[in-house]
């Protein structure tokens, strides 16, 4: 009888913990990256009209090498066009992150919706968030309190992107194409 | 005295946008063809990229861009995904024109209404009297929103999330040009130049492609908003070509 108990005790105590083991994983949601790498492995790149095949490109922005640690990556203020805070404000702009970080860490941030494939995930880049509190002229276009997010490679200090958000309506409303 | 006075306003008034961050006063003409029936998840065209001379020197917003962009999210104007070869300024860490320096290659870019970004893909290194193939492909996720693959020479280089093909494909070059041109002589790109081999896809998985000149509903439109570009593009039906002659 005394055994009987020790068995329903231990039996309930187990399935008490992978219950628990269970719920935890369910409660798990993934990361961005996660999500955006697993709907490409579901995803064929459609052939052209002509049956020309089509796939991801290759990885142009490779792994960095690990001999070559953090420390001996461009350095942020010889990012090409850079401004001090002094100089930054004058433009009415304001550092909200100046970051090293991997490609797979800057999708997981989900500034934007893109995925670049020549960069392997485990590249390192900078990424330079920058708000603004007036008119900001993006690619020649004016948009109210603009939200600037850069990247570039930080091994080599080459730009990669440039996003703008803003957080005013109506912030776009000049930004048009076309007629 | 007054004369004097008014010769250096006036001086002043000329120099100021060189010397400006940047310039607000760009005007952009455009000369394009437009496919407009129907909604299409996939556009491909194909082409030599022509010489392009896009007049730029430091401190001017000159560009000339060869390109396509296909509208999105169910707007013409506002949100469009945007592929194409450009001469002119290049792109600052804030987003602005870079002025003082220039950038001629591919780049991608993403419009919507509460958002831009572009992407300068210079690993691809494209140059002028290069072919290539460019294109588009929306397909669905899992959960239910749409992705767009930016497409070139049988690779996939970018794919843009949350994204759902509209019914405009826009095809052409686009003039920028800032109130200071470095000489009179206007920015150009080689005539005659075309743009060939334009398909469309409707009604994915079915991976049906459509020569433009199947589809129809062409629309060209020259617009030069002032600029003497010297050119004007034309839509070749019985070649389903684009021509900028």
């Amino acid at each position: 009888m005394k055994n009987k108990k020790i068995i329903l005790v231990f039996s309930f105590v187990v399935l008490i913990v992978t219950s628990g083991v269970s719920f935890a994983a369910l409660g798990k949601e993934k990361s961005k990256f996660e999500y955006v790498t697993e709907s490409f492995s579901k995803h064929s790149p459609a052939p052209g009209p002509n049956g020309e095949k089509v796939k991801y490109v290759e990885k142009f922005y490779k792994k960095n090498d690990q001999l070559l640690t953090a420390s001996k990556m461009k350095k942020v203020e010889e990012l090409s066009g850079y401004l001090d805070e002094e100089k930054l404000a004058k433009k009415g702009g304001k550092y909200i992150r100046k970051e090293m970080m991997t490609y797979k860490e800057y999708i997981n941030l989900g500034v934007d919706d893109s995925y670049m494939h020549d960069v392997d995930p485990d590249r390192l880049v900078w990424v330079i968030s920058t708000k603004f509190n007036k008119t900001h002229y993006v690619d020649g276009n004016p948009v109210e309190k603009a939200n600037v997010t850069s990247l570039f490679d930080a091994e080599t200090g080459e730009f990669l992107s440039v996003t703008v958000t803003s957080d005013a309506p109506n912030a776009f409303s000049e930004f048009k194409k076309g007629e | 005295m007054v004369k004097k006075m008014l010769l250096s306003v006036l001086f002043l008034f000329i120099l100021t946008p060189i010397f400006s961050s940047y310039s607000f006063a760009q005007t952009r003409s455009w000369h394009i063809v437009e496919v407009h029936e129907g909604t299409y998840d996939g556009f491909w065209m194909q082409s030599t990229l022509p010489t392009i001379t896009s007049r730029w020197t430091p401190g001017t917003e000159n560009k000339i861009n060869y390109e396509f962009w296909q509208s999105t999210n169910g707007k013409s104007k506002t949100d469009w995904v945007e592929m194409g070869y450009h001469d002119g300024y290049d792109y600052d860490i804030y987003g602005e024109g870079k002025y003082d320096t220039s950038y001629k290659g591919l780049f991608v870019a993403k419009k919507t209404l509460t958002s831009w970004t572009l992407r300068k893909v210079t690993s691809e290194n494209w140059k002028p009297g290069e072919n290539h193939t460019w294109g588009t492909d929306f397909w669905p996720n899992s959960d239910g929103t749409t992705s767009v693959d930016m497409r070139s020479d049988g690779a996939v280089i970018q794919t843009y999330h949350k994204t759902t093909p509209a019914a405009k494909i826009s095809v052409g070059v686009e003039f920028g040009q800032g109130p200071i041109l470095p000489s009179s002589t206007p920015q150009r790109i080689s005539s005659n130049s075309y743009i060939y081999n334009l398909h469309v896809r409707k009604y994915r998985p079915n991976d049906i492609w459509y020569k433009w000149s199947d589809v129809g509903g062409i629309l060209i439109w020259n617009d030069n908003q002032g600029l003497n570009t010297g050119i004007s593009s034309y839509y070749i039906n019985n070649l389903n070509q684009i021509l900028f002659q």
